[in-house]
């Protein structure tokens, strides 16, 4: 029922006409509008019912009896009723704002956890690859290692190895490879030249290597000349059919030129009937990896050619890969390979 | 003398027309009840709710000596007013309780989320 539509009955009716609304009655009008204009309507409309009806037994009070403290006191009421649903409407919304903003929290919460999770995860994850990777680095150079230790091991079985500035020496007598006063190598020279040429392959597979004929000094020095380069060109034709690249390694002559035991006296003679092969250190690295300087090229036959392929660089493993390092043989041998 | 037992059968419509009206202990205890609940939950820290519980204990003084005086219908609506006085106070008091713990909660979750940001972006 209206406001004016509750007057007029009561008008015609006589009652309560000739009184002026009270003021609490005013007030609980008032109070209830308001309170049905807000919130209360959507979170607790219970109470806001409860409130209507206050107000309307208040009004039907004032109808019936005009303005009588009992009037008075049901509107008074009436509009604590609807104050009370106003408030307890605004109420509810902090209490929900406040669920609202804990909610967003803790998704914020789960969703920075399962950020810093997923960070975590592809860190262990290129961590443990990289760990990987340096562990089959290491497995490899190590095995490199090995072979090459085995390489030496295995030749200095079979002949005899030496260290000098020029690099590793291995020393073959003559008498084993060859028969006297020829240059054509023995039959079973060729097994142990064989082990020879593998131990070098696994080992030095990229270092430069020199073959050398020596000669005692009986005969002339002409002849002693030419059989010390035949044979040495000799072992070097089976080394390089026996894996060895044939531009890394040249042979020469040198005839009766370099003894190194006397002459006058047959051990002396046999010793200084000899092919030696040298193994030229790689460049950057002097014999036993001391010197800085590049490996020198003392005699550069005409048969060596400079070759775009540089050995390793220092500190990095004699490997079976052939690498084209330009930067090599010009920079100071201290230079660090790039990583 | 009121005789009370004839108007506790009367319906409310000759409420009116009755000389008498039991006693409002009941109602009494109520608002005294809901002025005590209001008093504890901090009423008298906020000042339209501290308004209105004063309101309420003035009502229940008026109602019991509306009682005293046997002026049982009267002082029974004073309790009533008292009632409700102290429900709104209550109300009003809680309202407040609730708008601090928003502004709380919404502190707390503004610390909270520079807390998770400069964590995430310290990775």
């Amino acid at each position: 029922m209206s406001k004016t539509s509750i007057l007029g009955f009561a008008c015609v009716l006589g009652f309560g006409c000739a009184d002026t609304i009270p003021p609490e009655l005013v007030d609980a009008r008032q109070a209830y509008a308001r309170a049905q204009e807000g919130p209360a309507a959507k979170h607790n409309p219970s109470e806001l019912h409860t409130a209507r009806s206050a107000l309307e037994k208040a009004e039907t009070t004032f109808e019936d009896e005009g303005d009588t403290f009992k009037t008075r006191d049901r509107a008074y009421i009436a509009m604590r009723k609807a104050r009370i649903a106003e408030t307890h409407a605004r109420t509810i919304e902090s209490e929900q704002e406040a669920a609202k903003i804990r909610r967003e929290t803790e998704q914020l919460e789960a969703a920075t956890i399962d950020q810093m999770s997923n960070t975590l995860s592809s860190t262990q994850l290129a961590l443990r690859s990289q760990r990987q990777e340096l562990e089959s680095e290491r497995a490899r150079r190590e095995e490199a290692e090995k072979r090459a230790e085995q390489a030496r091991a295995d030749l200095a079985r079979i002949a005899q190895v030496g260290q000098t500035e020029r690099g590793t020496v291995i020393t073959l007598p003559g008498g084993v490879l060859f028969a006297s006063g020829k240059s054509k190598l023995l039959p079973s020279a060729q097994a142990k030249l064989s082990q020879v040429a593998q131990a070098l392959v696994m080992g030095n597979p990229d270092s430069m290597m020199e073959v050398e004929g020596h000669t005692d000094s009986q005969g002339s020095e002409q002849y002693n000349q030419k059989l010390s380069e035949e044979r040495a060109q000799a072992v070097r034709e089976y080394l390089v059919s026996h894996g060895i690249a044939a531009d890394r390694i040249t042979a020469q002559g040198l005839g009766e030129s370099r003894a190194i035991a006397d002459n006058s006296s047959p051990e002396g003679r046999a010793n200084n009937r000899r092919v030696e092969i040298v193994v030229k250190p790689p460049a950057g690295e002097g014999a036993q990896g001391a010197a800085t300087t590049p490996a020198r090229d003392t005699t550069t036959p005409s048969s060596r050619t400079p070759s775009a392929d540089m050995p390793t660089p220092t500190g990095a493993p004699a490997t079976g890969t052939r690498r084209s390092d330009p930067a090599a043989p010009s920079t100071s041998g201290g230079s660090k390979p790039i990583r | 003398m009121k005789t009370h037992l004839f108007c506790g059968l009367t319906s409310a419509a000759l409420i009116s027309a009755c000389a008498s009206y039991p006693r409002p202990e009941e109602n009494l205890a109520n608002s005294m009840a809901a002025a005590r609940g209001a008093s504890e939950a901090g009423a008298a820290e906020v000042p339209e709710a501290q308004l209105q519980l004063k309101l309420a204990q003035e009502e229940i003084e008026a109602a019991k000596k509306l009682i005293e005086d046997e002026e049982y219908e009267r002082a029974d609506y004073m309790t009533l007013r008292a009632y409700y006085d102290a429900e709104l106070a209550l109300a009003l008091a809680r309202e407040e309780a609730a708008k601090r713990g928003v502004e709380h909660t919404a502190r707390a979750a503004e610390a909270r989320k520079s807390q998770l940001s400069q964590a995430t972006n310290q990775d």
